[in-house]
């Protein structure tokens, strides 16, 4: 497949993503014009680039929507569940016809048409006129793009345009279908009843334009009435305006080129502190409509200008994602070999060699952020996929669902949501299916109808935090105990803490489903979802209140291939401690330490602190020095002390995964290279403390 | 074109039916003007109409304008078709663009309905 093609889908792709999302949005707040708008927009791109790069079975389905769409926004169509869900399953098809290169379901495609045509037969009050109108199944032609301008259009018909037969408002039409379009018009001219003549038209409109057709092709809208009317058109946005510090025209500057003021008039008006519009509509020195267009001018120039800022601020290049990691990797060598380099250049006495390490080291710190944030996603567009999920699920089994959300801003490694998008749609099922209960049920709990599935993204140094959580009926830990026991997961007299049975809901084979569903339940769940976090060199927590709902909080590490680590020795052994969660470090001397008879605690001026001696806890068997260093880490909202021989100091860590020989090793979640080619292992803290 | 009126007390309620386009534009005024001097308050109702064009929606905005001259007032029935929401849309008749600076302050599209 050439360059251009892939270019396309990989586009398509993301306008489908956003398609959706606005659909979804469209859904709960069906008036609003940009949602209507920008649904229109990704359908016309994907259908004009389509038949461009040669996908005409998609450029074509796409124009059958898209006109449908179209006439949602002329306003023909109000937007409603069935559209939604239509518009959706035309999304789909798209999709799978992006997918299968044409393999695609024809008899799903012709059954969505089909289906859009009867909405809107069903939305006229006039079958027979509306079928008339109805979009064919056209073939879409390329689009053929030209310079964007926006015009403003005065059209005064003749008052005897209705006795020729001409009907101004399917010129209107006409000049809507060439782009964006904002019709206002002015009624002052029509008379009282008795000096209305019925047959004569009063009414004409002022259009601002924004379309790559030119001024000609405007006239050609008119030709059959050009002779009989008063017909301006001027160009208000030629698409070229200096975009650093363009402004549209001001309301006054607008009106009085236009004719509809004069500048003695604005200036009288601009004396007066209120509100430019307000003061000429109540002097009577201009009409209200005129104003109204003036506005509209206003906004769709200002519109334009803010378009190409956006495009010029915006301009970048699409990089396979294969080159990214590539990148990444060979960033992960240089940080090893420069580390090398520094360890070299340390033992050496030649100033210029230490100089030089020195400028490679701040230099490859530049290029390791550089490389890392090139791959960070925003996580929004994860969350927004969870959207239809939640819809559509819900609508299957019954229930009504919300899915809100918070810091879709919040930025991970791409590999990290690429790998976290599963156990997130597994526990977002689970949510629908087993937390949020039926309607009815809610209700007689005194809950709203509604609940809600909440999802939260947050940095904590390091790390994000994921929180799923729902307000439906909770866990209860009393079932839990007892499905363990019934499947041998637990011995019947356990003494295990509410938060330990809890957490049996990570037991491979738990299912506390009575039955089977499409969902979830098939007990094959949640100790998935767990080694999916966990190989993620994440953790997972669940809080739950019976009643109340369940809250699961996914904490995940930024990225997985370079961090910033502290390093450490515990009996000659090299270990990294993760930088971002070490508050402080102290010095443990040995008499200090008798004096504690064997209590793990630490007072830190003032505060009382836990620690844990990390050669304890690896069985290293050499000697402990008479000065051992304590390294306060914050985890979970604790502060709680690691005990180690010495501290080396900050450590560019590039990540190796450890074999599977090692995958006993629960403690530890990695390995690095030091400069010298000594291995360190990666002290996984939270599951020390799991211990 | 039908046209039925209903009196009620100081309030005649105009019921119209079928296409309001201009082949009946004529019989529409007279049919307006008529009605002024029925009641202090005309209440119309667009429910049946299947069909407006421009001429019937501006002959309904001079006889609000006229009405308004005479302190009588044209009210519009609550709820718009979208016969009648189409076709204000395609004439431009924009959600901002109220006829106060006219002497019918009360748009009768825009305005108060019940």
């Amino acid at each position: 497949m050439d360059v251009q093609r892939q270019a396309f889908k990989e586009e398509a792709y993301e306008l489908l993503a956003e398609l959706e999302t606005s659909l979804l949005e469209l859904e709960e707040t069906p008036d609003d014009m940009e949602q209507i708008g920008r649904v229109f927009r990704a359908m016309h791109t994907i259908k004009g680039s389509g038949a461009m790069f040669g996908f005409e079975d998609i450029a074509d389905f796409t124009h059958n929507v898209e006109t449908v769409f179209d006439q949602v926004r002329g306003g023909s169509i109000r937007v409603t569940r069935e559209l939604v869900n239509l518009t959706l399953s035309a999304r789909d098809h798209i999709k799978d016809l992006l997918d299968e290169g044409g393999g695609a379901d024809e008899i799903k495609a012709n059954g969505i048409i089909v289906s859009l045509r009867n909405l809107l037969v069903q939305d006229d009050a006039d079958e027979e006129a509306e079928a008339e109108a109805l979009p064919e199944i056209v073939h879409a032609e390329p689009a053929v793009p030209g310079p964007v301008v926006t015009c403003r259009i005065r059209f005064r018909p003749a008052p005897d345009i209705f006795a020729s037969g001409t009907n101004p408002l399917l010129l209107l039409n006409e000049l809507r279908e060439m782009g964006e379009c904002s019709v206002t018009a002015h009624t002052e001219d029509i008379p009282p009843l008795k000096d209305l003549d019925p047959e004569a038209c009063y009414i004409f409109w002022d259009i601002i334009l924004t379309t790559s057709h030119g001024t000609n092709a405007i006239k050609d809208v008119f030709i059959f009435v050009l002779d009989d009317c008063e017909l301006t058109i001027d160009i208000v946005d030629d698409g070229e305006r200096v975009v650093d510090g363009a402004h549209p025209d001001r309301l006054g500057e607008i009106l009085v080129r236009r004719g509809d003021l004069s500048d003695k008039h604005l200036q009288k008006a601009l004396e007066s502190q209120d509100r430019l519009g307000e003061i000429l509509i109540k002097e009577k020195t201009a009409s209200r409509a005129a104003v109204v267009s003036a506005l509209a001018e206003q906004e769709q120039v200002k519109k334009r200008i803010a378009q190409r800022k956006e495009t010029a601020v915006s301009t970048s290049i699409r990089v396979p994602a294969d080159k990214l990691d590539q990148l990444v990797d060979l960033v992960g060598e240089l940080v090893t070999v420069q580390a090398r380099l520094s360890e070299k250049a340390a033992t050496e006495t030649d100033a210029d060699l230490v100089a030089i390490a020195e400028e490679v080291e701040m230099l490859t710190g530049g290029l390791r952020d550089n490389a890392m944030s090139i791959r960070m996603l925003q996580i929004g567009t994860t969350f927004s996929n969870f959207k239809r999920l939640v819809r559509d699920l819900s609508g299957e089994l019954g229930k009504k669902i919300e899915l809100t959300t918070t810091g879709g801003d919040t930025e991970l490694d791409k590999t990290v949501i690429e790998r976290l998008k599963d156990p997130l749609v597994h526990i977002i099922r689970n949510s629908i299916d087993h937390g949020i209960e039926s309607p009815d049920v809610r209700k007689a709990a005194g809950k709203p109808e509604t609940g809600t599935i909440h999802l939260k993204a947050q940095h904590s140094g390091a790390n994000v935090l994921i929180e799923i959580s729902d307000n439906g009926k909770g866990i209860d830990a009393e079932v839990i105990r007892q499905k363990a026991t019934e499947k041998g997961i637990i011995p019947i007299d356990a003494d295990l803490s509410e938060r330990e049975v809890l957490n049996l809901i990570f037991s491979p084979g738990f299912s506390t489903a009575s039955k089977v569903t499409d969902l979830s339940g098939r007990g094959v769940g949640m100790d998935v979802v767990k080694n999916s976090i966990e190989a993620l060199r994440g953790s997972i927590e669940l809080v739950s209140r019976k009643g109340e709902g369940t809250t699961i909080t996914l904490k995940l590490p930024l990225t997985l291939a370079i961090i910033d680590g502290l390093l450490v020795t515990i009996g000659g052994d090299y270990f990294v401690l993760p930088l971002a969660s070490v508050d402080e470090c102290v010095e443990l001397p040995r008499n200090r330490d008798e004096k504690r008879n064997g209590r793990n605690i630490l007072n830190v001026r003032g505060e009382i602190v836990p620690f844990i001696r990390l050669r304890k806890e690896y069985g290293i068997q050499v000697d402990r020095p008479e000065l051992e260093h304590v390294v306060i880490m914050e985890t979970n909202g604790k502060r709680v002390g690691f005990v180690v021989d010495h501290v080396i100091g900050g450590h560019q860590t590039v990540i190796k995964n450890l074999g599977s020989a090692f995958k006993k090793a629960r403690d530890i979640s990695g390995a690095t290279i030091l400069g010298d080619g000594t291995v360190a292992l990666i002290i996984d803290v939270n599951k020390i403390l799991d211990f | 074109m039908d046209l039925k009126t209903e009196k009620a007390g100081n309030t005649v309620t105009v019921k119209m039916g079928g296409p309001l386009t201009i082949e009946h534009a004529a019989n529409l005024k007279t049919f307006m003007s008529n009605v002024s001097g029925e009641a202090e308050e005309i209440l119309v109702d667009l429910d049946g109409v299947t069909d407006i064009d421009l001429s019937c929606i501006q002959l309904l905005c001079s006889a609000n304008l006229s009405f308004d001259k005479t302190r009588k007032r044209l009210i519009r029935k609550s709820g718009q078709t979208k016969v009648i929401t189409r076709a204000l849309s395609e004439a431009g008749y924009t959600r901002e663009m109220v006829c106060q600076d006219k002497p019918c302050k009360n748009c009768l599209w825009k305005g108060e309905e019940r």
